[in-house]
């Protein structure tokens, strides 16, 4: 059964302003007292947050979502471990959070908002090694991504002379990019395998 | 490993959901016979569903992220700022960073840190013009600009873009038509000191730094390395007093006090 804050993730997908400032109004100084408990400052305060933000409004619209739990412990989990992962990168010695009180969480908390920091991470990477493929690669791959066109539509858009032309175009490009991903410094952290093929 | 046309052709179709009866069953069979081809199949289906989620909302997003702005400068901040845009600002000060346009002093500068490579340069140069401007350079960090959402038809996406690519000049000239937008100001104001027009980036920075907005206390911060750039030891002294314990510059403002 969906918890009573389902409402605000369709707020999120209907873009529905008074809903979207209840968020920010219950969850925002939230992150800002945890931010600064840990190190940082109002301005990572709002950049965490507005990335988290990113990465929920991602994660809602990839999936259909429901929400069995409040939105604030979700959106916890996902500030806490982007901070986490922020303080980190930057020291030597292990980095010890210190929690805001009223959350009790479980395994499953942690997990959801790891997947959903991965998703937005895949997606920050993809969109960044996908701005530098060839502007032809681009195109065609944009067709099917942004404008959600089928494989008749590419070929009647770009005067490809065959469906299968298409395809196989697609597969070039979508290859390209893998190539450049692979290459991307932070690979590593998006937990996906390379592959024999080069 | 080679791949068949006819093979990346099915491959295609398959990612695109466009298989169906025997010829699905026939490709997923030859999926499972072949880890290797299995591996590469789900990387690529992977792609297609993070992109597929990522650049068909990229409108959605244009529209939402002023809103989201001006929601985190209201209820994080604490002090809503009057403009409305989609750039999300991030501004990074790392200390020991040494301007690209300065490669003289580079070789002054050893690994162990800023601290050691200022404290060698005050005692090589003592007081002075180039003095002031050597620390402003040492202090110097560009402002970083990333965006919630990357689009086309946004020209302050654009010229933060040109920012990123530092193309100093196109990007001035897109934010010269933003002078609402106090984060397009700060931007502004980080290419003219880049440029090396130091009074006008002055003018620029102190605009925001003489305000109540949620910047004022970057735009000090930034207005008093330009002081220093222009040998305004006092004037310098007066904004870094402005950049607030709430600024992530103030300890950075601190240290620079204690030195002037």
């Amino acid at each position: 059964m969906a918890h009573t804050d389902q409402k605000y993730i369709e707020a999120l997908l209907q873009n529905d302003e008074p809903l979207i400032r209840e968020i920010y109004q219950k969850w925002g100084p939230e992150v800002r007292n945890f931010v600064l408990k840990n190190n940082g400052t109002v301005e990572d305060a709002k950049d965490i947050f507005q990335e988290s933000m990113a990465a929920l409004l991602l994660k809602i619209r990839k999936e259909k979502f429901t929400l069995t739990v409040p939105l604030g412990g979700y959106l916890y989990f996902i500030y806490r471990s982007k901070w986490f992962n922020k303080l980190a990168k930057n020291k030597k010695e292990p980095v010890m959070i210190k929690e805001l009180s009223g959350y009790k969480y479980s395994s499953d908390d942690f997990q959801w908002a790891d997947e959903t920091n991965l998703l937005h991470l895949r997606s920050t990477i993809f969109k960044a090694c996908f701005e530098q493929l060839k502007e032809v690669c681009q195109k065609i791959l944009s067709a099917k991504y942004e404008e959600g066109l089928k494989g008749i539509q590419v070929m009647e858009k770009y005067n490809i002379p065959t469906l299968g032309a298409v395809g196989k175009r697609m597969f070039d490009c979508r290859e390209q990019l893998r190539r450049i991903i692979i290459k991307h410094p932070q690979f590593d952290e998006l937990h996906l395998k390379r592959g024999k093929w080069k | 490993m080679e791949i068949s046309d006819d093979l990346k052709i099915q491959i295609n179709q398959y990612i695109g959901g466009d298989l169906a009866g025997k010829e699905l069953l026939d490709f997923e069979a030859t999926l499972a016979d072949n880890p290797s081809l299995q591996e590469q199949v789900n990387f690529y289906k992977t792609i297609d569903d993070t992109l597929n989620a990522t650049l068909s909302y990229q409108k959605e997003d244009e529209e939402m992220a002023p809103l989201l702005d001006s929601l985190a400068d209201e209820f994080i901040i604490g002090n809503t700022s009057t403009e409305a845009n989609s750039i999300h600002e991030k501004e990074i000060i790392k200390p020991s960073k040494i301007s690209d346009k300065k490669p003289m002093i580079r070789w002054l500068i050893p690994v162990t840190g800023l601290a050691a490579a200022a404290l060698v340069l005050l005692m090589l140069f003592p007081a002075g013009e180039q003095n002031s401007g050597i620390l402003a350079d040492n202090y110097y960090a560009l402002y970083e600009l990333s965006f919630a959402v990357r689009g086309e038809t946004n020209d302050l996406s654009k010229a933060g873009k040109l920012y990123h690519n530092q193309n100093w000049e196109a990007a001035l000239s897109i934010f010269n038509q933003h002078p609402e937008n106090l984060k397009a100001q700060i931007a502004k104001g980080n290419c003219e000191y880049q440029l090396k027009q130091y009074d006008k980036a002055l003018l620029t920075f102190q605009k925001v730094a003489d305000g109540n907005s949620a910047y004022a206390a970057s735009a000090a911060w930034y207005t008093a390395l330009c002081f220093l750039q222009t040998d305004r030891t006092t004037e310098a002294q007066t904004y870094l007093k402005k950049v607030t314990d709430q600024s992530k510059y103030h300890q950075q403002a601190k240290e620079l006090l204690s030195k002037l």
